[in-house]
């Protein structure tokens, strides 16, 4: 299914995702990172019911785990202490701070999880040819090749099978040695076609001055505004943050986990900033219920 | 003028790479996050190197062919587990090709094979530290060392290492980062944990040189000197 988000222009989408992980990372509040979770967890049931998460679900879970317990193990300091184990201190401020670290991660991981369902790879060589052109060039090339290649090394293992040649069967070292014959045999395959491609491209005239590009992505109205909206979130965010709000401060002494007015300033903008494909989402609904 | 813009690029992200250093004052505990803003800038540089230079339509095709071979170099092996001539694909095109090619196959073939399997956190550090591979290899060449057999051999053995060091470190961060800060003891459980498949790793690239090697390296450089690529 396409979703609306993923029809914005590339440069929203990067701005949005670059921008999330940044709010991730900078603001450590349990609360601002809870309901992060929820809204990026949305994102994902939107943009393909939750498919992709299920197939993170058990490095995510192992990830968060283990630094909820590993802070604990390695660290002794703060105040509050909930158990002892032998000689062991367990204390809340160990806890509160690993689980902060530990959900900051994941939801990192979790938005890598939506970004390559709405950025798939040729959005990203769009950015990437307005920068670094050469380098696109080059990725594109790389690209077009690997499932050119794979084609080459399936011809290599039927004809290699004929011959009673085969890397599923047989002795291990045997194995080996026939799997990276294959590889050699498509090495020196493909340099020779390759100088074939070069030259075709010089004679069409590659390099002979700037070269233009098909821009399949058009910057629309809607764009524009999207950006206005991210970025002034973002900045109003990191104002905020850079006087200290919608940040616990762990060490050496916790704070209370109350938000202040300008606390709840800064987590609505964080909240309008994260649900901003959600909110897409939902305009896009409506409109469609309102049409019928 | 183009030797103006690549200056000036050159000094921006070096100004940025300095406000990353002046920002760890700043954020004490954030070192993961700025070891990724490091990664990034370094990557960057590099690419930015790589653009300010003309290259010829075939060197821009041999770089790619040789980058897909790497990444595509995994299939056949798929049924042998901790077996892959990615490595050592990067390694001899850095050898034959000079340092700056074996960077840039090292770093495509990290981001390329990405866009297919998934993009990731990894992503950077699985370019630097393939790229480093092609890099060191490059730079090594001329020295006594490499010429022999031996050396490279052992080159690709410290490699298998190094390169699972380098792919832990961001997982290390990510621990450490929850943490107190860097402990000795956590550091080394840490680093066994990953012990048995580096040194899979290290042996599988031991065999390869030892086997393919030298072929290998006869195939690209009469492959470089028949057509004049990256002399």
């Amino acid at each position: 299914m396409e979703n609306r988000f993923a029809r914005f222009h590339p440069l929203v989408s990067f701005l949005f995702y670059a921008g999330s992980v940044s709010l991730l990372i900078l603001m450590l509040h349990p609360i601002f990172l809870g309901t992060a979770l929820v809204i990026i967890v949305l994102i994902n049931f939107f943009h393909d019911r939750l498919s992709g998460l299920r197939r993170w679900k058990f490095f995510l879970i192992t990830t968060f785990i283990l630094m909820i317990i590993l802070n604990p193990l390695f660290n002794e300091r703060g105040r509050h202490l909930l158990f002892e184990v032998g000689t062991h201190r367990v204390t809340l401020e160990a806890v509160v701070y690993g689980g902060m670290n530990a959900m900051s991660i994941i939801g990192v991981i979790a938005l890598f999880v939506s970004y390559n369902v709405v950025m798939p790879p040729n959005k990203l060589l769009f950015l990437f040819a307005k920068i670094l052109p050469q380098f696109a060039v080059l990725l594109m090339l790389t690209l077009r090749f690997i499932p050119l290649m794979r084609r080459r090394l399936e011809e290599i293992s039927v004809v290699q099978r004929s011959k009673g040649i085969s890397v599923s069967h047989g002795k291990w070292n045997r194995r080996v040695r026939t799997g990276m014959l294959y590889v050699q045999t498509l090495l020196t395959y493909s340099l020779e076609e390759a100088i074939q491609t070069a030259d075709s491209m010089k004679a069409r005239g590659y390099g002979m001055g700037t070269r233009s590009s098909y821009e399949y992505f058009k910057f629309r109205n809607a764009d524009v505004l999207a950006i206005i909206y991210l970025v002034i979130l973002l900045s109003l965010i990191i104002y905020c943050r850079s006087f200290g709000y919608g940040f616990l401060t762990v060490y050496p002494v916790m704070e209370a986990w109350k938000l202040s007015h300008l606390d709840m300033g800064a987590l609505t903008c964080y909240l309008m900033f994260l649900c901003f494909p959600l909110f897409v989402e939902a305009g896009g609904w409506y409109r469609w219920r309102l049409s019928n | 003028m183009r030797f103006n813009r690549k200056a000036v690029k050159t000094i921006v992200l070096l100004l940025l790479a300095l406000g990353f250093l002046l920002l760890t004052i700043w954020f004490e505990n954030a070192y993961m996050w700025l070891s990724f803003g490091f990664v990034i800038l370094s990557i960057l540089l590099f690419l930015v190197r790589f653009e300010s230079r003309k290259v010829e339509p075939r060197e821009l095709v041999l770089l790619a062919v040789l980058a897909a071979i790497a990444a595509v170099g995994r299939i056949p092996f798929a049924s042998i587990p901790s077996v892959q001539p990615t490595t050592f694909v990067i390694m001899m095109s850095g050898y034959v090709f000079g340092a700056e090619s074996g960077f840039v196959i090292g770093a495509v073939a990290a981001l390329a094979s990405n866009m297919i399997m998934g993009q990731g956190p990894w992503t950077p550090w699985q370019m630097t530290a393939w790229g480093l591979v092609g890099l060191t290899a490059g730079l090594l060449r001329r020295t006594w060392f490499m010429n022999l057999k031996w050396g490279r051999i052992l080159f690709g053995a410290v490699w298998g290492f190094l390169f699972g060091w380098i792919m832990n470190i961001w997982g290390f961060l990510a621990v450490i980062q929850s943490g107190s800060g860097v402990s000795l003891k956590a550091f080394l459980l840490y680093f066994a944990g990953s012990a048995m498949f580096d040194t899979f790793h290290s042996v599988s690239n031991v065999i390869l040189l030892l086997v393919f090697g030298d072929v290998w390296l006869k195939i690209l450089t009469r492959f470089k000197r028949k057509y004049g690529l990256l002399e």
